[in-house]
């Protein structure tokens, strides 16, 4: 180690060495102050919006529109239904852009559930006020969401309304994925919002 | 410093310096690197009160068991162009959690069994309460699906006739047949 920070300074004292050796010596000498002001990080931020959560029975022929409630009601094939929730998304810095997604482990899904064409987990968004702009990066999965013009606080401030649509094929046969206690997990539910930058990033 | 240490400090000296120029060449090149990609910068998770969704079932007895003998079928012998039914009803239940269309599937009896080629077996509901009667005409009428809300019960009679054509051949014989009912789950 002694001699890795040995090396190093060696480097940086020929490096040195070689600069100054190109050049001369000034014996004046003059300095002027250039006010370069402060720079402040931004923000990015999501947090969900008290009292908006709610299940509804969405089936296409069923209880369109009718509530669900999920610790009484269980899903038959045909079914689908949706867990809705307003979040809040708070942004404040040029150039960001971010990508909206289920967090890891936000649901789990029975194997039988989740065997080809029996059940899926989608995630949807939409923008409910605000001027952010979302667009499917990956349908059902991942959204990239670009803040809209900062407001008086300076920060750009939306609300997303996210959707989390669970979808029981009506074409399973049999007594397929019938009688599951915990078809789908959704206890651990959670949204991240990770800033994205290079290619996503205009 | 002696003659024989001098020369391998000297070396030393020099890995050291080598070695600090090429960790230096790493950094650069791990930053040009890093900063060409996509990564991600800023992360942040909220979670929301979510729930855990379970599926319902479907289910379809008959008196309650799977596979139920209608008795008093042998009762009174069968004649060409006449039926026998089993005076009580038999009892289907929709066990499960989703509506169901019943329907009455086809008559299963042992291949090549020249009795069970000339009969005719009916299945209909019946109104709770009230007991099953032959068919006037000794036909009993063709079976017809019928639906059964999660949880309720139908009353079934199960009519069997021997066909007016029958030969003489099925005198004095016995035959085992089924009848199937089949509930698929209907959407409301």
């Amino acid at each position: 180690m002694n001699k890795l920070v040995k090396g190093s300074i060696a480097t940086a004292a020929g490096v040195a060495l070689l600069l100054g050796g190109a050049g001369t010596f000034a014996l004046w000498s003059d300095t002027a102050g250039v006010q370069g002001g402060t720079v402040q990080t931004g923000v990015l931020d999501i947090a969900p919006v008290a009292d908006t959560a709610k299940w509804a029975d969405v089936s296409v022929n069923g209880r369109t529109g009718a509530t669900f409630n999920p610790a009484t009601d269980k899903i038959v094939p045909g079914d689908t239904v949706t867990f809705t929730q307003d979040v809040t998304l708070t942004a404040e810095g040029k150039n960001l852009k971010a990508e909206l997604a289920l967090a890891t482990d936000a649901a789990k899904i029975a194997t039988a559930f989740a065997a080809q064409g029996v059940g899926s987990v989608t995630l949807g968004t939409t923008v409910k006020s605000g001027s952010a702009t979302v667009v499917a990066k990956e349908a059902g999965k991942v959204f990239t969401v670009t803040p809209g013009a900062a407001g008086a606080t300076g920060a750009s401030t939306s609300t997303l309304q996210v959707v989390v649509t669970v979808a029981f094929n009506a074409g399973v046969t049999e007594q397929t994925a019938q009688s599951l206690a915990a078809a789908v997990d959704l206890t651990k539910l959670g949204f991240t919002l990770t800033q994205v930058r290079g290619a996503n990033a205009s | 410093m002696d003659a024989t240490t001098a020369p391998r400090r000297r070396s030393s000296r020099l890995r050291g310096l080598f070695l600090g120029i090429a960790l230096t060449a790493v950094a650069v090149l791990v930053a040009a690197t890093a900063a060409g990609g996509t990564y991600a910068a800023w992360s942040t998770t909220v979670t929301v009160p979510g729930a855990t969704l379970s599926t319902g079932s479907i289910g379809l007895t008959v008196n309650d068991v799977q596979q139920y003998s209608v008795p008093g079928m042998t009762d009174i012998p069968l004649l060409p162009g006449r039926s026998v039914v089993s005076t009580t009803p038999i009892t289907a239940r929709n066990t499960g959690s989703v509506p169901l269309r019943v329907t009455v599937g086809a008559l299963t009896v042992p291949v090549g069994d020249v009795l069970g080629q000339n009969i005719l077996v009916g299945v209909r509901t019946i109104a709770a309460g009230q007991s099953c009667t032959v068919t006037a005409s000794g036909i009993p009428a063709s079976s017809q699906p019928f639906s059964l809300a999660p949880g309720a019960t139908a009353a079934l009679c199960v009519e069997v006739a021997l066909k007016a054509d029958a030969p003489a051949t099925v005198q004095g014989r016995m035959v085992d047949f089924g009848v199937a009912l089949v509930g698929d789950q209907v959407r409301p």
